[in-house]
């Protein structure tokens, strides 16, 4: 820090919290997509025990 | 970005940061939400119970909310009696949004760290120094000063091998003495952090020191170039996810009007500005946009609150504070800061709806959740 320009302070500081940022912001999306897909997990869980009874009721036809 | 052929190297960061810095604003985080940050707007609580205004969640569920001493006490009195009372009314109230307010809430947090470049001594300016080894004036500040005895208002020349005229050479040769070994790792930081958080059990200082919240007094100023001076604190506008919207660099004091100054400059139209502005001294950059009528501009899309630390200290003695900051609202009267949890037992209770611990360094597990924490100390 003693041997800091402003202007090394100011792009280093900057690069920095752009990639944190980048970082957070890509850890977010991620977070997000696994609780979308886990949501979807549990619809098509859903939807199978669905699409079973339903075959059950055709081959009970 | 295309750089010039043969550019110093010092220069490549200068024009990088010129051409890509864009003053600061991380555009990365630029139109970012999440739901971490992004709350649906509630238009009305919950739970709307008949507690104290300033009482707050996760400290007063289970006991009297101190009061207000001083001046004001009393109307700190009646604006409790006048919650229990809305309180009571809470049904009669039109419940239904206007197009308006049904906007997503958006918080920002601002801190700053004490921590900088050196910088150019002279008057205001904050230029690169000339010489980083024993400079302490810019390019421009060098050639008009630099042979100059390097007291304020003194135009006589420098003694040879000293930085003073013959007449303020005992104030020359007292700093040499004085600061001869500051070249010591983290000397100078241990000074002036003593300096400034006036420790009970370091010596007392007598000397006027520049207060971390205080504009820049005239008596504070030295009366000599023999030091470079550091720019301040490097001030951050974090979302509660831990996104960084923008930074900059306070050259003197982190007073609220650069605080005013900084947000004005990020957030220029009313659009972009976020619901909740969360300081650790918003009740004093809302005394001062107050007396400097910016108010009249933040009022109509933001509002300032302060920390939950901050908040249960300065309660007790400041109504503003008491009344306007208060960061999570037990009886419901700020429906956007707070969320509804069910413990294990499924009682329902109140919780912050948003991270106020976020910065540029993260303190310990107990000020911030365990899963930003983690992001922190991983990167």
């Amino acid at each position: 820090m003693n041997r800091m320009t402003p202007n090394n302070f100011n792009w280093l500081l900057h690069s920095l919290l752009f990639l944190h940022t980048q970082r957070v912001i890509k850890a977010q999306k991620d977070k997000e997509k696994r609780s979308n897909n886990s949501n979807d997990d549990d619809d098509d869980d859903d939807d199978d025990e669905t699409d079973t009874e339903g075959i059950n009721i055709d081959g009970d036809e | 970005m295309e750089l010039q052929d043969g550019l110093p190297i010092d220069d490549v960061t200068k024009h990088a940061f010129l051409s890509l810095g864009e003053k600061g604003v991380v555009r990365s985080a630029e139109n970012h939400f999440c739901s971490e940050c992004t709350h649906d707007y509630k238009n009305t609580a919950d739970i709307i119970t008949g507690d104290d205004p300033a009482g707050l969640v996760g400290v007063d569920e289970n006991r009297n909310v101190p009061v207000l001493t001083g001046d004001d006490a009393d109307l700190a009195v009646q604006d409790a009696a006048q919650a229990r009372l809305d309180a009571e009314n809470a049904m009669d109230i039109d419940q239904t949004p206007s197009p308006s307010e049904a906007t997503p809430v958006k918080l920002v947090v601002m801190d700053g760290v004490v921590m900088g470049p050196t910088h150019c001594a002279y008057g205001d300016c904050t230029q690169d120094l000339a010489k980083l080894k024993g400079g302490v004036l810019c390019v421009h500040h060098e050639i008009l000063y630099g042979n100059l005895c390097r007291m304020h208002d003194c135009n006589r020349p420098k003694v040879a091998l000293t930085h003073t005229c013959a007449q303020h050479q005992h104030r020359w040769y007292k700093h040499v003495v004085r600061y001869g070994r500051q070249s010591l790792l983290g000397i100078r930081r241990m000074v002036r952090r003593s300096e400034e958080e006036r420790l009970p059990w370091l010596p007392t200082i007598n000397r006027q020191v520049q207060q971390h919240d205080a504009e820049v007094a005239p008596e504070n100023r030295k009366d000599n170039y023999f030091v470079a001076p550091r720019f301040y604190c490097v001030e951050t506008i974090c979302a509660p996810c831990g996104v960084v919207i923008a930074w900059t660099k306070f050259a003197k004091a982190e007073s609220p009007t650069n605080i005013l100054h900084f947000l004005a400059t990020v957030y220029p139209t009313p659009e972009l500005r976020p619901s909740y502005i969360c300081i650790d001294k918003a009740c004093m950059v809302l005394r001062t946009a107050i007396s400097n009528h910016s108010w009249e501009i933040w009022k109509q899309t933001s509002w300032f609150i302060v920390d939950s630390y901050h908040y249960i200290n300065h309660r007790t003695s400041d109504y503003l504070c008491r009344k306007w900051c208060n960061p999570a609202p037990l009886n419901g009267s700020a429906p956007n800061l707070v969320i509804v949890e069910n413990d294990a037992n499924g009682n329902p209770h109140y919780k912050c709806a948003f991270n106020t611990q976020v910065g540029l360094y993260p303190p310990p597990q107990y000020q911030c959740s365990s899963s930003i924490f983690n992001r922190h100390v991983n990167s």
